[in-house]
């Protein structure tokens, strides 16, 4: 005999009581979220950085009698999360930014211009590319953190045996290395898909002075200076680098390095810092440099890092006093020390921390902001300049002048339609 | 409305609402991003089909759009002669045929995304495993760079393409062997047929509904493909293997570009919707009578 389906008394009960459970439950949540400071933050490289976070939060949590939550992703999986959270309007309090964020999520932060004049007037101005990057519209609109410098990496064995000293110039890094591939130690800068290629090629089209559009977001980058820097790279690419480069991703320059054949790349100390712990002959070995100087002066690329606040946030109040914590000096000091020298400040106060010092392989590192650029300089600091960034407009125009795909006028004349399609204005 | 129906229709709600939740829902919300100039942190305006035109005129988009053609045409060329290949050779009565059976499809049930880092270490330039085979057989005097030449690129992400999505038509269709009645083959031995001919004018012809099933499945699946691409050249070098997926991930989700991004995601559907109508008009085409 079929059985039929009928509701009765109890099927009614269950229903509606597993439905007031559910209810109860996401206004439990809901409430819970609100005396809960919440933080989202890259993971760093170096695990110390996020354990320091946490401890920061506890304490400061501990202070104002409220609890502090600090959840870690990777970077690639910072992008998606920020989006939909911007979108759904709701997520963190307080969210990480790497490089040109800020000017993507402008319209949703939350103005910091109280707690950075706080700041200011305790320790004074930050460095440039801080107010580059963070002051977007008339307003600060995160809070500059930390910058991971990309510098040089080199062996300075390798150098000594070919008669060299640590290339200070893009000429020098040329001549030596000529002589470095010859003894089977080629260098290598990233000519790929990749963050690394953006900031290693920047610095060499800044140092001759090429750029990709000028303060005004004009196309620049047709121009004698840029046929300069490219003549440059491909020489390099040629007579002095591992074919290797047109495969690597972020960690190819470290793995090359790490194996014992590399001599010298661009990179931030984790290649050391690695080598510390598995390789420490290798370690003793390596050595870091600043920018190189190129014939249009020293500049400098990398990571940059600062926190905004969402301005759907329900603890906006709280946050910015967390902000303003984490720039105490001790709680700023206890931080620097946890990433062992990997990250560096973005204040001129707090550049000469002692753990900076401490190491002479990264003393040479002092001091990195002050010539450091986001990568689109002059250009405004704005989505174009993001987009360029992760359309791999740059590294893609010296990769295919460098293994000649393409001569110079044309890779120029693409990267400069690219450039229009992205937004800036064409050149008259 | 019999009781017996509204009790079937009542236990498939639940699995409705979750589809349209789902994939309902996220699909009208992508086409009307499409139609807007969404972008993040920023209130949006409706533009109609503004995106469809300027991505049409974009080298890099129509770059991603041979590419996405011809990564799908040439991995499905070569995973449907080689999955059937390896059906009728695990429809062969062998020994540990179970065990084949189940450890075929191991590339098709791992993970995609650990099966593509492996693949990652596998080509890469310091530590390939395969240049290192390679040149201790003699073969080579130095490493293959397999991730940074366009043209090598390409061949190298279908390949782990093809060695995933194989076992898929291999599987499939090893199903569809196993339904055609041995009888037949007997009459065709009786008649004096090879067994070129059997495979020609019987097996194929019984094979064509499944073979259209996964062709048309592996398509929709092949051509929306990301985790491969994104994981291995994020589609470099020089854009060479930019897909429709990495491409909509690189403008939408990391430059905020949401408008853009769904348009890009979007453009390929009407392409799909008709590969589907062709391939299920060529199923219910012929009556499979034997």
């Amino acid at each position: 005999m079929k059985k039929e389906f009928k509701l009765n008394k109890e099927k009614v009960l269950v229903i509606m009581f597993c439905s007031l459970l559910l209810i109860f439950s996401s206004l439990m949540y809901v409430f819970a979220q609100d005396s809960t400071l919440r933080i989202l933050m890259f993971s760093s490289f170096v695990p110390q950085n996020d354990e320091a976070l946490k401890a920061i939060g506890a304490e400061f949590g501990q202070e104002k009698g409220v609890k502090v939550e600090v959840d870690f992703v990777s970077i690639k999986d910072m992008y998606p999360k920020l989006v939909a959270q911007s979108d759904s309007k709701s997520g963190h309090d307080i969210i990480g930014l790497e490089n040109l964020l800020p000017t993507t999520y402008k319209g949703s932060l939350l103005n910091l211009d109280d707690i950075i004049e706080e700041i200011i007037a305790q320790h004074g101005p930050f460095a440039n590319i801080a107010k580059e990057i963070c002051y977007q519209d008339g307003h600060w609109k995160s809070l500059p953190w930390w910058i991971v410098p990309f510098h040089s990496t080199y062996r300075m064995d390798y150098f000594k045996d070919v008669g060299e000293q640590v290339p200070r110039t893009w000429e020098d890094l040329l001549r030596a290395g000529k002589k470095l591939k010859a003894i089977g130690h080629p260098i290598g800068i990233a000519l790929s898909a990749t963050g690394d290629s953006n900031n290693a090629l920047y610095q060499i089209m800044w140092g001759f002075g090429a750029r990709i559009a000028d303060s005004n977001g004009v196309v620049a980058i047709n121009s004698p200076e840029t046929r300069k820097a490219l003549t440059y790279v491909k020489e390099l690419y040629e007579k002095t680098m591992t074919p290797d480069v047109l495969t690597w991703d972020n960690g190819g320059n470290n793995r090359y390095m790490l194996s014992g054949i590399g001599s010298w790349t661009m990179n931030p100390i984790s290649i050391w810092v690695i080598a510390k712990r598995d390789f420490p002959e290798l370690a003793e070995q390596l050595n870091h440099y600043g920018a190189q100087y190129g014939p249009m002066g020293r500049h400098g690329a990398g990571d940059f890092y600062s926190l905004g606040i969402w301005d759907f946030s329900p603890n906006k109040a709280l946050a910015k006093e967390f902000l303003l914590y984490l720039y105490k000096e001790g709680v700023m000091n206890s931080y620097l020390e946890s990433g062992q020298g990997f990250n560096l400040a973005t204040h001129p106060f707090f550049y000469e921390h002692p753990v900076f010092h401490r190491n002479p392989k990264i003393s040479e590192l002092i001091g990195y902001a002050e010539w450091m650029h986001y990568t689109g300089w002059p250009a405004p600091a704005d989505k174009r300049a993001q987009e360029v960034y992760l359309r791999w407009t740059v590294p893609n125009m010296f990769t295919e002048v460098a293994t000649g795909i393409l001569s110079m006028d044309q890779a120029i004349s693409k990267a400069e339609k690219e450039l229009i399609e992205i937004g800036y204005k064409p050149a008259k | 409305m019999k009781k017996e129906e509204s009790t079937a229709y009542f236990m498939i709600t639940p699995a409705v609402i979750a589809l349209i939740f789902t994939v309902g829902y996220p699909l009208i919300m992508a086409i009307y991003l499409s139609m807007t100039d969404t972008e993040v942190g920023k209130s949006e305006s409706f533009i109609g089909l503004y995106n469809f035109v300027q991505l049409a005129r974009s080298p890099l988009f129509q770059t991603a759009f041979k590419n996405s053609l011809l990564y799908t045409f040439v991995t499905i060329a070569v995973k449907l002669p080689l999955g059937l290949i390896l059906a009728l050779i695990l429809n062969k009565e062998l020994k540990a045929k179970k065990f084949l059976r189940g450890i075929i499809l191991l590339p098709w049930v791992a993970p995609i995304t650990i099966s593509a880092i492996a693949w990652k270490w596998m080509y890469d330039s310091t530590y390939s495993v395969i240049n290192w085979m390679f040149i201790k057989l003699g073969l080579i005097d130095y490493g293959i760079l397999w991730l940074g030449k366009p043209w090598l690129a390409r061949v190298s992400v279908m390949i782990v393409n093809i060695w995933r999505g194989t076992p898929f038509f291999a599987i499939i269709i090893l199903a569809g062997l196993m339904t055609i009645s041995e009888d037949i083959y007997d009459a065709a031995n009786v008649d004096g047929a090879g067994t070129l001919a059997k495979f020609w004018y019987i097996t194929l012809p019984l094979l064509k509904p499944v073979i259209s099933f996964v062709v048309l499945f592996s398509t929709v699946m092949t051509i929306s493909d990301f985790p491969i691409v994104h994981i291995l050249t994020r589609g470099g070098p020089l854009n060479s293997t930019h897909l429709f997926s990495t491409l909509a991930f690189q403008i939408g989700l990391s430059t905020g570009y949401l408008g853009r991004g769904a348009a890009i995601s979007l453009f390929i559907f009407p392409f799909l919707l008709l590969v589907v109508y062709f391939q299920l008009n060529l199923m219910r085409g012929k009556r499979w009578e034997y």
